[in-house]
């Protein structure tokens, strides 16, 4: 069992916080069993509050006065050294466990006074034992003034499981809380705010302000992502215009370079592949699309004109028209992503971002187109060559036999410009030799 | 006594006067742990503190072994704390307090 004493000083200070000090508590499962003997008080009738009248208020201060003149004694109770009782006196335990205490509030302090005292002068248990789970023990002391100060200062202990035995135990506590800090800190902050009216308004001013400010910087973040989506679809739409004219002249100089059917092939490609310039997006799309197919079919009309070998090229190059349109496809897929995600980006960004990809594209698609016309030419050459030859047989086949003719005496006739009507043969059967070629030429 | 005391770089110096103030002390003729407790302490304080947590010991080791009965033990212990905020060096400066911070 404890004695406890508390010691409040009358108001030698006004506060114009507030505080509050609290003094250990237990937030666990304690569980305690002791057996105590305390020395029983000798006077245990005794009060504190000197309502045993004026000889016992005496005997009282007869007893501190004592205690405080004891030589090597530590106490000053009742002085201004410590914790100062309402009465002025030394109370009962004071005068009752002053043999037993350990720590005097005098002793831990130097002239400051405390505005909170919790003194526990001793605790004498014969023999205690105790089994605690988790015991927490805080010391705190708070005040706030509206919004404006929030002070707060403790201490905390945390006991974990602990299971004791204790013999012949003297036990002390002392809690104090002084407010003096606490009330100069809040004392300056509102002499502040006094002086400085201003402030407050200031402070409503700043907050309005912030309020506002955000809602237009919302705002200007919201106008500003617009045009920059706006932009950004210009610029996509440009880049695709661009596309669409660099992807013509490479589809152009290719046809050029295939010859004269591949290059109507190739304007004709390259007139629809700047049509689909000017288109963007799904359009591009589209056109790119037709454009394949419509130089396929130019490459098939040409291809019926010009044989089987022309016909080829028209594929191909029909193919690789297809390929633009592909590309482009792709190319106006990217331009609509970057329309799309091009919120958070600033105009000329998102604008060099379009010349760039529409210039990326450009190349691959005249490196496709290149490519499928070089393999397409080369194609287109030996085709003809072999178709060539292979007409050239057939026709000196036919003349051959038209005329009863070896081949070599047709291509001496040709070479030679006789006419193998005017020729008779001295071959067999009359078939007709280079020997008599030669002498038809003599006589001619 | 031996004398334990932990320290911080923001730690409390004996010149100033803590806001809070704790102090226990037990004294024992025989102390015997069962079981042997894991203690921790801390100190909290808005918008800041400086603190100090001293400790003494008689007869007893800075770790206790369980099923040991120590005697003639004493045991002090003292925490102060004390807020820390911006207007003190104000508040310093005017008292000519050369101990605050």
């Amino acid at each position: 069992m404890a004695k406890q004493q508390t010691s409040q000083r009358k108001g030698r200070r006004k506060s114009s916080g507030s505080g509050n000090a609290r003094s250990s508590k237990n937030s666990g499962g304690g569980n305690s069993k002791s057996s105590e003997k305390r020395r029983a008080p000798r006077k245990s009738s005794q009060g504190s509050n000197g309502s045993q009248g004026t000889s016992k208020s005496q005997q009282r201060q007869a007893a501190k006065d004592a205690d405080r003149d004891r030589p090597g004694s530590p106490f000053k109770y009742g002085t201004d050294e410590g914790g100062k009782n309402q009465t002025g006196g030394a109370t009962v335990p004071e005068r009752e466990y002053q043999d037993y205490t350990m720590l005097h509030p005098g002793s831990i302090s130097d002239s400051d006074e405390p505005d909170v005292l919790v003194d526990i002068p001793v605790v004498e248990v014969e023999e205690i034992h105790f089994e605690l789970d988790n015991l927490m023990a805080r010391v705190s002391l708070h005040a706030e003034v509206l919004d404006l100060v929030k002070l707060s200062v403790g201490v905390h202990a945390e006991l974990g499981k602990v299971e004791l035995n204790i013999k012949g135990v003297e036990a002390q506590a002392l809690l104090r809380a002084r407010l003096d800090h606490v009330t100069a800190i809040v004392d300056r902050v509102l002499t502040t705010l006094d002086r400085n009216p201003e402030l407050i308004q200031s402070i409503g001013r700043s907050v309005e302000k912030l309020g506002s400010g955000a809602g237009q910087a919302v705002g200007e973040i919201g106008q500003g992502a617009g045009h920059a989506v706006e932009d950004v679809g210009e610029g996509a739409e440009g880049a695709v215009k661009d596309v669409g004219k660099g992807a013509g002249g490479a589809v152009e100089d290719v046809g050029k370079g295939a010859g004269g059917a591949v290059e109507d092939v190739g304007k004709g490609a390259g007139g629809a592949v700047e049509d689909v310039g000017k288109g963007a997006g799904g359009a591009v799309e589209d056109v790119g699309s037709g454009a394949g197919q419509a130089v396929g079919e130019v490459g098939k009309g040409v291809g019926q004109g010009a044989g089987e070998a022309l016909g080829d090229v028209g594929q191909g190059a029909g193919q690789a028209v297809g390929g633009v349109g592909q590309s482009l496809r792709q190319l106006g897929q990217g331009a609509g992503q970057l329309a799309d995600g091009g919120g958070g980006g600033g105009q000329g960004g998102n604008g060099i971002t379009g010349t760039k990809l529409a210039k990326e594209a450009a190349k691959v698609i005249a490196k496709e187109i290149g490519s499928a016309a070089t393999d397409e030419a080369k194609d287109l050459g030996l085709a003809a060559t072999q178709k060539a030859v292979e007409l050239g047989e057939r026709r000196r086949q036919k003349r051959a036999s038209k005329y009863n003719a070896t081949e070599a005496a047709l291509r001496a006739a040709e070479e030679d410009g006789v006419d193998l009507d005017e020729v008779e043969g001295s071959g067999a059967e009359g078939r007709i030799v280079v020997r008599d070629v030669e002498q038809a030429k003599q006589k001619s | 006594m031996s004398e334990g005391k932990k320290s911080r770089p923001d730690e409390l110096s004996e010149e100033e006067i803590p806001d809070v103030d704790a102090a226990f002390s037990v004294r024992a003729k025989n102390l015997r742990f069962e079981t042997v407790p894991e203690t921790n302490v801390w100190f909290e304080g808005e918008p800041a503190q400086r603190s100090r947590l001293d400790t003494g010991r008689e007869n007893l080791p800075d770790e206790v072994e369980a099923g040991v009965t120590y005697r003639e033990v004493r045991v002090t212990w003292r925490a102060r704390s004390r807020i820390v905020h911006p207007t003190d060096a104000e508040d310093s400066s005017e008292r000519g307090d050369s101990s605050e911070p």
